[in-house]
């Protein structure tokens, strides 16, 4: 299992709607570590991150999500993209996802959905609905978004190891870091680290014992 | 029809749990149980209503002599164990609440298992003659708009508890003005006979009343819901938690906090 130790970097927001590379939404850059492991225990010891290798991004419109094939030279590890907002029709959820899927077969890097709240992907049920009648959709699993999302300190865990359990073999990213259930990472006290549930592991050792996909955990730090 | 619509204030216990000793808080005595004194104190502060939590009470005797309203909340379905609805209901009636609130199931129950508990929860309800309202919240039926309108226009019998934070601080809803979020909660909002104040911001789920611009987003849907809801009462009671429970980042003094939110919200009270 690889781990990466990354640091978001808000990038500059030129005002230019509709072109992630300057988009009005506003992206993020992701930079990987060079150190690899096999855990998530000690991520503060990681070390220092050095270049960009992936893009994420918030894409609001189906008709902008054609410019992500500017970045197809480039050859990202991934370009993971979350999309539209909270309170989006299923009928706008349908255009973004049918668009995104396109391109995922058209571009030769891979493009994920990106969960997050104030996103269509805010809702796991919602996910796994969409995975299943989407079978080229793979996702970029934003896990403390999730666990604000749902409030998952709270609940029957039995419930979340179904979900889990068949959404884990179609996520090839899984970003995890600080924040809790009542704070996003960048309101996250100190000791605020979601930590890493072994409930989510079960997902990805099957996706590693299918060897369909090649899991990547991206580690989120505010004090990088 | 003139007026104004009945509007019931009141707080949480958890909103006197673990403030400063500065504050001028009421206090819970023995078993987390709200006595004569701080009742006294509750309404003497101009409130008409208590809400007890799993974890704590109302002295009943104490609650009538001070003409406080007593209330409940808890949850069904939401841990594992957590099952025995009639039980739960019929122990809440003969205790004497006057209502309650729900948090019912998990955030990944689907639409059959949202349905089923809809459905046994107006059966129980009725059975036992309390008014429960359906508490909107994360990690539950109702962790989702589009569901939980769907279960308002499938059930008009069924009412809410308005959380308003929750879906606040999930869906993002930072990201629209007050006349686009009440317009998609509209099915809710016009069900809605009970209300949990609590403000957020987009990184945090409780942050102080004085703090940033939320409140006045908070304030205007709060004022939206009394305004289009279809209830000839509603109950509106400050939920602020307290900082153990990890909602809070700091100690603050969630009742002068909670004073202070209530007392804003009645300068707006809307005609029927």
């Amino acid at each position: 299992m690889t781990l990466r130790l990354v640091e978001f970097v808000e990038a500059a927001r030129s005002g230019t709607s509709g072109k992630p590379n300057g988009s009005s939404h506003g992206h993020l850059r992701v930079r990987p570590a060079q150190v690899e492991g096999d855990g998530l225990s000690s991520p503060l010891a990681l070390g220092e991150v050095r270049e960009h290798r992936a893009l994420h991004l918030l894409c609001h419109d189906p008709a902008d999500l054609d410019g992500l094939a500017e970045f197809d030279s480039i050859r990202f590890d991934y370009i993971a993209v979350a999309l539209g907002r909270g309170l989006d029709s299923a009928a706008h959820r349908e255009a973004l996802l049918g668009r995104l899927e396109h391109l995922a077969t058209l571009m030769k890097t891979p493009v994920l959905w990106q969960t997050a709240r104030g996103s269509i992907g805010q809702n796991l049920l919602v996910v796994q609905g969409e995975l299943r009648a989407r079978p080229r959709l793979r996702l970029a699993l934003d896990y403390p978004e999730m666990y604000c999302a749902h409030d998952m300190v709270l609940g029957r865990y039995g419930r979340w190891n179904d979900v889990l359990t068949e959404i884990g073999p179609r996520t090839t990213t899984m970003i995890v870091g600080d924040g809790d259930s009542a704070r996003d990472a960048r309101a996250a006290r100190p000791d605020g680290l979601v930590s890493f549930p072994p409930r989510w592991v079960y997902g990805f050792r099957q996706n590693r014992a299918n060897k369909a996909l090649a899991p990547q955990f991206i580690c989120r730090r505010n004090n990088l | 029809m003139s007026g104004t619509r009945k509007v019931r204030y009141g707080v949480q216990l958890d909103s006197l749990r673990g403030n400063p000793r500065s504050s001028g808080s009421p206090r819970l005595g023995l078993r987390r149980r709200l006595g004569d004194e701080a009742c006294r104190r509750v309404a003497a502060a101009g409130l008409d209503v208590i809400q007890a939590t799993t974890l704590t009470g109302v002295d009943m005797a104490a609650c009538q002599r001070a003409g406080l309203i007593p209330t409940t909340s808890g949850t069904w379905g939401v841990v594992p164990g957590d099952e025995r609805l009639q039980q739960r209901l019929q122990g809440w009636s003969d205790a004497g609440y006057n209502e309650a609130t729900l948090i019912i199931g998990s955030s990944v129950d689907d639409r059959d298992e949202r349905r089923r508990r809809v459905e046994e929860l107006l059966a129980t309800s009725s059975r036992v003659g309390l008014a429960v309202h359906l508490e909107t919240h994360r990690s539950s039926i109702t962790q989702d708009i589009d569901s939980t309108c769907e279960l308002a226009g499938e059930y008009p019998e069924l009412t809410f508890n308005l959380d308003y934070s929750h879906w606040f601080f999930s869906h993002g809803l930072w990201d629209y003005s007050v006349a686009e979020i009440v317009d998609r909660l509209a099915p809710v909002l016009r069900s809605t006979e009970f209300m949990h104040l609590r403000v957020s911001s987009p990184h945090e789920m409780q942050i102080r009343t004085t703090d940033g611009p939320w409140r006045q987003h908070f304030l205007d849907i709060w004022t939206e819901t009394k305004r289009i809801s279809g209830t000839p009462e509603i109950t509106v009671v400050t939920e602020l938690l307290p900082r153990f429970v990890g909602y809070a980042t700091t100690v603050c003094d969630r009742w002068s906090d909670s004073l202070e939110l209530i007392t804003f919200l009645r300068s707006r009270e809307v005609p029927l």
